[in-house]
């Protein structure tokens, strides 16, 4: 039986979805299960969860907590990475400091200044543990859920040539909602999607030979449809096609949206109306951050909830992660939409960019599938993004600070509001205030 | 002898300086030169120039004028490309007026931006046109084009056809010659190399005897002795760490950092001429009508930096010479997309034009020239299928445009334009 191992499984939510996934597959119920988090508090706390989720199932699964990562990734077959390096101290910085030069992010944790930050402080703590797996678990499978997804997974990649797969729910999360929206039973539709980490496209949306795209075109003029996804509705219309990331994300981008805290509050935001967008608050600027604070606050109650067994526990859930193992162990083929290496699977994108393509998984592990040229604007959409994740790879890897520079004024977003003197002022901020996060050749000029 | 084509011999100053270089080679002086314009008058200008010119250098070419486009390409060996289509009036005009409107402002327009997108549409079924005549009549004719906007128009030709098509340039060339002017080192010992796309190509070496010069370029800005017309592309070596070929009015249109419509500050401490390209264009309308006042008067001959006849002489004559071409990316530069339009160093022997690997470029550059290969790509994909929407994608991802505009303004832009240019552009749909 597997030895799944989960890095930052102070994320209690996260961690216990992801362990009643795991003990709810037959395949793994036997599994050991090693949770390692910073936090020993949060630690325990996650441990009394699964350790609850056991017993209150009757399994014969093992789960231990360490703070010691060596000791948790020891001879693990499966590493689950969870983590956010430097916490919501370093995540208000990211947000704060743009703002007050008139980048308005509203999540900033994939690009622009906010995700080329949060890359900065995680990629180091990616390679230092992919250097104790090829130590102490070297056949062990990466399984990354850690944002910023693209610029992390393609650091790992280009570093260590490790086998790894990002992992997101965007791809699953937005099919199910659109099939909602066309009331067409979720079984039914088949989708074939492809792009990068949260700028993915559905280039075919059927339920059998018949094109589903018709109908959304139909719902997008609803009302109460258009609340919901503004943005992503906005893009669909002007790009053809409909991206994998909610509207508060896909807004950040592009530099359409968002280029003053007024184009924001009077034209974005009112456009939102559906009260379910309030996790990224409904668009506003720092939106998803004041929404994780908030939920901080909340923490201690959900533990108490959860411990006392108030919230019933969920039916596996649409992640990924538990499907993998399963298919691995089983050799009972599925289908992901996995963030991998482009080694000639978007022909239109840069060699060895990340990826997220359709995937087989099996006995023989993650085989992305060769998806050919994406439509020409999509590509070109892409590539924008790419721009900033190629040289934060750069950055990451070869401690070149001007890389840190070059990468933000690639974003673009940050590109249509300010000019290079205000971006290198920013940036020259920025690299100040997080060097306690940063490698030193990066922080200090 | 070969056979030499001008297509768009009306541009009488750019051709007679072709024409200048091509018949000063004594293996050329004897060529077969065909003059092709559809601008009759303007043909016979050129035509009256391009016999003084023969005369002055006591050459002895075969001249023909034409304006039957079949018969000047029948048989060529090299046909040269210097039209404009749709000319200054009303084309161009409208290509700056309309976008003013939405708070856009350009300065040259023909490379990137809503004015490089609207002259590409213009262009290059034109283009495709001349390569269809090309592939009955001289298929095995090298085709040497001047025309922009370059990357758009080269890789629109070599995705439709096997014609042999380079595109030129004197962007490297000239900008190696400004730099050894602002460092004092003379030109003939610097050694450089460039490579990226037309007008945002950059120096990767800038180097005399093996010593780098780039030192001696930062330091002309920590002196204070940066040119004042050249302030955007100073900026750019400071922020970037490398100098780009093009100049700083068509740089600053390229990139989101320099026009802003809220920022005139900008525009003045970079020294941005905005409506520049307007402006050129009427010096040369006015240069025209005086060359056409001055048939009679004694021509001075004197070779210009254009590659042209370079290319020429060196497949003629076997002389092995080192050119900057605009090519299509077949494993030129790694980290730009397969099959776009580079400019790269080229070797031009009997062989043809070879060009040569590359590898990667600085990320920075390569994610700064995706960005622009973004707009060429779509503009490209709207020009061959024909698709409106494509037209649409293209002005989306213009990175000077999409900073000024949401989308909406955006979109009707691109309509308001189709419709002014009316039977400039054909039909999409």
């Amino acid at each position: 039986m597997p030895k799944i191992t989960l890095i930052g499984a102070g994320s209690v939510v996260f961690t216990r979805n992801l362990c009643s996934d795991i003990l709810l597959t037959p395949a793994l119920q036997e599994s050991t299960i090693a949770l390692m988090d910073v936090d020993e508090k949060r630690l325990k706390q996650a441990l009394d969860l699964v350790q609850a989720l056991i017993a209150g199932r009757g399994l014969r699964a093992r789960v231990e907590a360490t703070t010691d990562r060596r000791e948790a990734i020891r001879g693990a077959d499966y590493v689950v990475t969870t983590f956010q390096q430097g916490g919501l101290e370093a995540y208000q910085l990211d947000i704060a400091t743009p703002q007050r030069y008139g980048i308005e992010q509203c999540v900033g944790d994939t690009l622009g200044p906010g995700g080329v930050f949060r890359a900065l402080r995680t990629i180091p703590v990616l390679l230092d543990l992919c250097r104790e797996l090829d130590e102490l678990a070297p056949e062990a499978l990466l399984l990354n859920y850690v944002n910023p997804m693209a610029a992390n997974c393609w650091a790992v990649s280009a570093a260590t040539g490790r086998p790894l797969v990002g992992l997101c729910h965007s791809v699953q999360g937005t099919s199910e909602m659109l099939a909602s929206w066309i009331g067409v039973p979720y079984q039914e539709v088949v989708y074939h999607c492809a792009g990068i980490n949260h700028q993915a496209f559905f280039l075919e949306f059927r339920r059998g030979q018949e094109d589903l795209y018709p109908l959304l075109w139909e719902v997008l003029e609803r009302d109460e449809i258009y609340a919901q996804e503004p943005v992503r509705i906005d893009l669909m219309k002007s790009f053809g096609y409909f991206v994998t990331e909610s509207s508060g994300h896909a807004s950040e981008y592009v530099p359409y949206f968002r280029k003053s805290a007024r184009m924001v509050e009077t034209e974005l935001v009112p456009r939102f109306k559906d009260p379910r967008n309030s996790w990224y608050g409904l668009g506003r600027t720092g939106g998803y951050l004041n929404h994780c604070l908030s939920r901080l606050a909340a923490a201690q109650d959900d533990y108490q909830e959860l411990i006392a067994g108030n919230k019933p526990l969920p039916l596996r859930s649409n992640e990924y992660g538990s499907y993998i193992m399963e298919a691995i162990e089983t050799n009972r083929p599925i289908r992901i939409n996995g963030n991998v290496p482009n080694r000639a699977l978007i022909t239109n994108l840069p060699v060895e960019c990340c990826v997220e393509v359709p995937c087989l998984v099996d006995g023989n592990g993650i085989q992305p599938t060769a998806v050919g040229a994406l439509p020409t604007q999509l590509a070109a959409l892409n590539r924008t993004n790419i721009n900033v994740q190629e040289l934060i790879v750069e950055a990451a890897l070869t401690g070149k600070r001007d890389a840190v520079f070059h990468a933000i004024m690639l974003d673009p977003l940050t590109a249509a509001v300010l000019t290079l003197p205000e971006i290198h002022a920013m940036v020259t901020e920025m690299l100040a205030e997080q060097a306690a996060w940063l490698p030193p050749k990066l922080a200090t000029p | 002898m070969p056979k030499i084509t001008f297509i768009g011999a009306g541009s009488t100053v750019f051709a007679r300086n072709l024409l200048g270089d091509i018949l000063s080679f004594p293996e050329l002086s004897s060529a077969s030169i065909s003059l092709y314009d559809i601008d009759s008058e303007r043909l016979k200008t050129s035509e009256a120039v391009a016999h003084r010119l023969a005369a002055a250098l006591g050459a002895t070419p075969q001249f023909e004028a034409t304006t039957d486009r079949e018969r000047a390409l029948d048989g060529a060996d090299y046909a040269i490309c210097m039209i404009q289509v749709g000319g200054y009036r009303p084309a161009t005009l409208i290509d700056f007026e309309i976008p003013k409107k939405y708070g856009l402002r350009q300065a040259i327009a023909d490379t990137l931006g809503i004015g490089g997108i609207m002259r590409a549409l213009r262009t290059i079924p034109v283009l495709l046109g001349m390569v269809r005549d090309m592939e009955r009549l001289c298929p095995a004719v090298t085709f040497l084009n001047y025309v922009n906007p370059m990357a758009m128009n080269c890789w629109a030709i070599n995705r439709a056809s096997h014609i042999t098509t380079v595109g030129l340039c004197h962007s490297v060339q000239g900008t190696a010659e400004q730099l050894a002017r602002d460092i004092g080192v003379p030109i003939d010992e610097i050694n450089y190399l460039a490579a990226g796309i037309n007008h945002l190509a950059f120096y990767l070496k800038f180097e005399r005897n093996g010593q780098d010069l780039y030192p001696l370029l930062h330091q002309v800005i920590a002196e204070g002795r940066v040119p004042d017309w050249n302030r955007v592309r100073y900026e750019i070596l400071r922020r970037l760490g490398y100098f780009v070929t093009e100049s700083s009015e068509h740089f600053a249109e390229y990139v989101p950092y320099f026009i802003k419509r809220d920022r005139p500050d900008l525009i003045e401490r970079f020294n941005i001429p905005l409506d520049e390209y307007l402006r050129r264009c009427e010096a040369q309308i006015k240069e025209w009508e005086e060359q056409r006042g001055r048939l009679e008067e004694p021509l001075e001959v004197r070779r210009s930096h254009e590659y042209g006849s370079l290319i020429i002489h060196s497949l003629e004559t076997g002389q092995p010479r080192v050119v900057y071409g605009n090519v299509s990316n077949e494993h030129l530069i790694y980290n730009l997309p397969p099959g776009c339009c580079v400019e790269v160093p080229c070797l031009v022997d009997k062989n043809g034009l070879q060009p040569t690997r590359i590898g990667s470029l600085p990320p920075q550059l390569a994610a700064l020239m995706q960005t622009n290969i973004n707009v060429q790509a779509l503009t490209v994909e709207a020009a061959l299928t024909g698709k409106l929407e494509h037209i649409y994608h293209a002005a989306m991802l213009d990175p000077h445009a999409a900073a000024e505009l949401d989308l909406g303004q955006l979109w009707s832009l691109i309509d308001e334009l189709i419709a002014a240019h009316g039977d400039w552009l054909p039909e999409y749909s």
